[in-house]
Formats: structure tokens, sequence, C-alpha cells
């Protein structure tokens, strides 16, 4: 377990868990809005 | 032209400084909302005169709710 | 008179806990005038001097008073979880449903936690003290003593201490750099208004977002599950009794209790040691290169987006909520008046705090 190890992991980490939040609001909202008509409003 | 001030965030309306028919300038605070710990000053948007004004001091307003409308020169 | 003169601490008295007298009443000062996060400083500073005291054995393992706070509160990991469970029912995740790309610019805040982290070890601390001090960049106060209890714990309470003192100078520390780092043109940038957010999206997403999460990180659970339950409570609407007792009365109750038991780690041989300054050093580098590092992303996001973002809201991205946010429309309107960022800027705050919590998971798993 070295630094570079933990930095990059980390690092690249956060992101991707976030890039995953990100579709899972996005695919949800998509679902809300086209299937089942709940309002969003724009 | 008229221009609507709105509620920048959800709050209760702590101050109101302007009134129906006043003539007001740009930048003039208008209300003061209380939020999060914290008074968030809300501008008059143009120069103009008050066409109306849909608030008074104690209201709880959300965010983007007419607070007043200004009719711009 | 003699038997009571010999079971006192006055002999126990040494220069150096005279020092740690003098730091407890420094804190207890910040607290009371001058405002600094009274909330935690109060009992830190009151819990110093405690435990600088000789012979009361409040910290005595198994026996002590504040030891037992301590180990069932800090040690079994049980204060800082029930912490977030009241922050997620204060916190509304609105702002990032609406407009989700701003999620980034509460990871990219991070980046400060990390590149301290690696500016830890370069000064020689091992693992999982440069971490605990990395996380401290997260401006988070429950995340930062829940990591340096399971990495470090002779660190928890000078890391402690960093980090809810820099929240404290955060309107202090980030109009530097954030003026620093944008331009004029950038501040003014007014933001569109995002969409509204529909009841069943908020309250879709503490549970979805617990379910993915914790299956790519479970080591985040303890905290980030409290914090979408609390979530939860609030969005569900129908358990007001519990959403109400767990931000004011379970918050209020834990935090005293964190407080103290905090403070009271803090005795002389552990503090007074030439590492810690480099603790407060380091922290402060890790609040500003999160600051900086939220804003250079918004930058580069701007690159890609059709509504521009202001970039200062990308200084939000540091876990100080509302703090940040405050401080980024406070910036924002010395440009514009009419520049109500406090919004905007609240989305980046509320995906700091998730940010975090991923960061701390990402550190336990690695290093635990």
């Amino acid at each position: 377990m070295n630094t570079i190890h933990v930095f990059l992991t980390g690092i690249t980490g956060v992101f991707l868990g976030m890039a995953v939040l990100y579709f899972s609001i996005k695919i949800t909202s998509a679902i809300l809005n086209n299937f089942f008509n709940v309002k969003s409003g724009k | 032209m008229s221009e609507e001030i709105l509620a920048p965030l959800e709050g209760k309306v702590v101050k109101l400084n302007i009134s129906i028919g006043d003539k007001v300038e740009e930048d003039q605070e208008a209300f003061v909302i209380e939020a999060m710990k914290m008074e968030t000053e809300v501008y008059v948007p143009c120069d103009g005169t008050v066409e109306s004004v849909m608030v008074k001091e104690g209201d709880e307003v959300e965010e983007d709710a007419v607070m007043a409308v200004i009719s711009c020169e | 008179m003699g038997f009571l003169f010999q079971h006192s601490g006055l002999f126990y008295i040494t220069p150096q806990i005279a020092v740690m007298w003098l730091i407890g009443f420094v804190l207890i000062y910040l607290a009371i005038a001058k405002d600094y996060e009274p909330l935690l400083l109060l009992p830190i500073g009151f819990g110093i001097v405690l435990a600088n005291l000789p012979l009361t054995h409040l910290m005595q393992p198994d026996e002590g008073l504040i030891w037992r706070f301590y180990h069932y509160g800090i040690q079994w990991e049980i204060i800082p979880p029930l912490i977030f469970l009241g922050l997620g029912v204060l916190t509304d995740f609105g702002p990032i449903i609406a407009r989700p790309s701003l999620i980034f610019l509460g990871a990219g805040a991070q980046a400060g936690v990390y590149l301290t982290f690696f500016a830890a070890m370069a000064f020689g601390f091992n693992l999982n003290e440069a971490a605990t001090i990395g996380i401290i960049g997260g401006a988070d106060g429950p995340t930062t003593i829940f990591l340096a209890s399971a990495l470090a714990p002779h660190m928890l309470g000078a890391c402690a201490v960093a980090a809810y003192s820099y929240m404290a100078l955060v309107p202090v520390i980030q109009p530097p750099v954030m003026k620093l780092l944008t331009t004029k043109k950038e501040r003014l940038i007014k933001m569109k208004k995002s969409r509204k957010v529909s009841r069943l999206e908020k309250l879709l997403f503490p549970i979805i977002s617990t379910v993915v999460i914790l299956i790519m990180i479970p080591e985040a659970a303890p905290l980030f599950s409290m914090l979408m339950l609390g979530n939860l409570f609030k969005e569900s609407k129908v358990v007001e009794r519990l959403a109400s007792s767990a931000k004011n009365e379970l918050m209020n109750i834990l935090t005293i209790f964190l407080g103290i038991s905090i403070g009271a780690t803090m005795n002389a041989e552990v503090f007074l040691n030439p590492k810690v300054i480099l603790v407060f050093i380091l922290g402060l580098v890790a609040f500003i290169v999160s600051t900086g590092a939220g804003i250079i992303l918004a930058k580069v996001m701007n690159l890609f987006v059709k509504d521009k973002i202001n970039p200062l809201i990308g200084a939000a991205g540091v876990s100080a909520v509302p703090m940040a946010a405050r401080v980024v429309h406070k910036v924002g309107s010395e440009e514009d008046k009419k520049n109500y960022l406090l919004m905007f800027a609240m989305g980046p705050n509320v995906a700091g705090v998730i940010g975090t919590v991923i960061a701390a998971g990402i550190f336990l798993t690695l290093l635990k």
C-alpha cells in the first residue's frame, strides 16, 4: 500500500462515486418524467 | 415593461423597504429575507415605480415566489 | 489536612500542563467572545482543561467519566454517524437533483484532501496519519472524527480542533482564494434558474444514493447510511417527530458528548509535540487547496456547458454547510448585489458532504 496508490485510487474513486451518483439521478429523473409523467417543472 | 422581484431563496421576510407607488432605483434594498442563519438582501432590479407588493413583513416565502413587481423606465 | 494535601494534584502541575490550560482557555475565549463554532469549541476547550488536571482520572481507561463518553461515543463510532443522522434531516439535496453536474464540484473540492495526504506523507507522517490530516480539507467535523478514531486516534484531538477552527474561519480563508482564481467577469456570471424538483425525486434520492454508494464503497456505510436516513425522515414528511428530534434534541445531546470527549483526549503528552503544528499548517493547506480545486473545476466545466456556472460556487464544494455557500454568496454580491448565488452554491455545498464521506470511505477501504 504505497502513497501513490492511495492517492490515485482516492481521487479516481471520489470522481467515480460521484459519476455513478450523477447518472443515478439523471436516470431516475428521466424515468420519472417520461414514464410516469411526474411533473418536474421546467 | 415590468420586472418581478422573485425570492432568491425560501425564508422569512424580515424587512420590507418599499411600498406601492414608490419611485425606486436599481440596486436599492427592497427586502431582507432570513434563512439558513443569515439575512439575504434582495434588491430592486431596475429604475422605476413599484407597481405591486405581494408580501408583508413576517411572511414566509418560497424560492422564486413573486414578492413585488416594478414598472421599469 | 495532610491526607488531603497528599492526594491533591498540586505537585503534578508541569509547564506543559499549564500550556494546555492556556490552549483550553484560548478556545473557550474564541468560542464565547468571537463566536468561533462555540457549540464545539466551548466543550472542547473545557475538555482540554479537564484532561490536564492531574489525578482526576477523568480519562482513566475503564473508570474515568469522560473516558466512558469517549469510549462508547467515539471509539465505538456511534456519535459521528448519529450526528450525520441529524445533518441529513437538515440537508436539502434539491439543488443537486435539479442540476446533477454540480455534484462534481463536490468531488473536485476533495482534491485538497488527497493533495494534503500527499504532502503529509512527504512530511513524514505514516499513511493512516496522513489520511486523517488530509480529510481535514473536507471541512466536515464528524467525518474527520470518524476517520481519526478508525485510523489515527492519537491525532483525533489535533485534527478535530484544526477542522472546526478552520470551518469557523471559512469567511476569512476562502475569499482571497476565490478572488485570486476568478476574473471579475466570471464572478459576475448570473446562473440560470434550476428546474423545480418534485417531491418524489427528493424522496427517492436518499434511497437510491444509499444503495448505489454503499454497493461501491461499503466502508462509507456508517456515515452515509445515517446521513441518508435522516434525509429520508425529512423528505417522507410522515415522521416529523423523529426528524425534529434528530435535528434538535439528538444533535444537541451528541454535540455535548462529542465536544467534551474530543477535548479530553488532548493531554499534554499527546498534543505538545511539533507534529501538531504541522497538522495545523497542513490542515490550512487542505482547506485552501480544496477551495481552489472546486473553483478550478467549475472553470473547466464552463468550457463544456451551455448554461455557464459561476466559478465562485466551486468554493462551496468544501462541506462547511451552509457557511461556504454564504461566503460564495457574499463574494458574488460584492460584484453585483443582485447576483443571488446562495441557492446555487448550496448544490456543491451538499455534494461536498457526500464527497467527503466517499473520500473517507475510500481511505478506510484502503488503509484499515
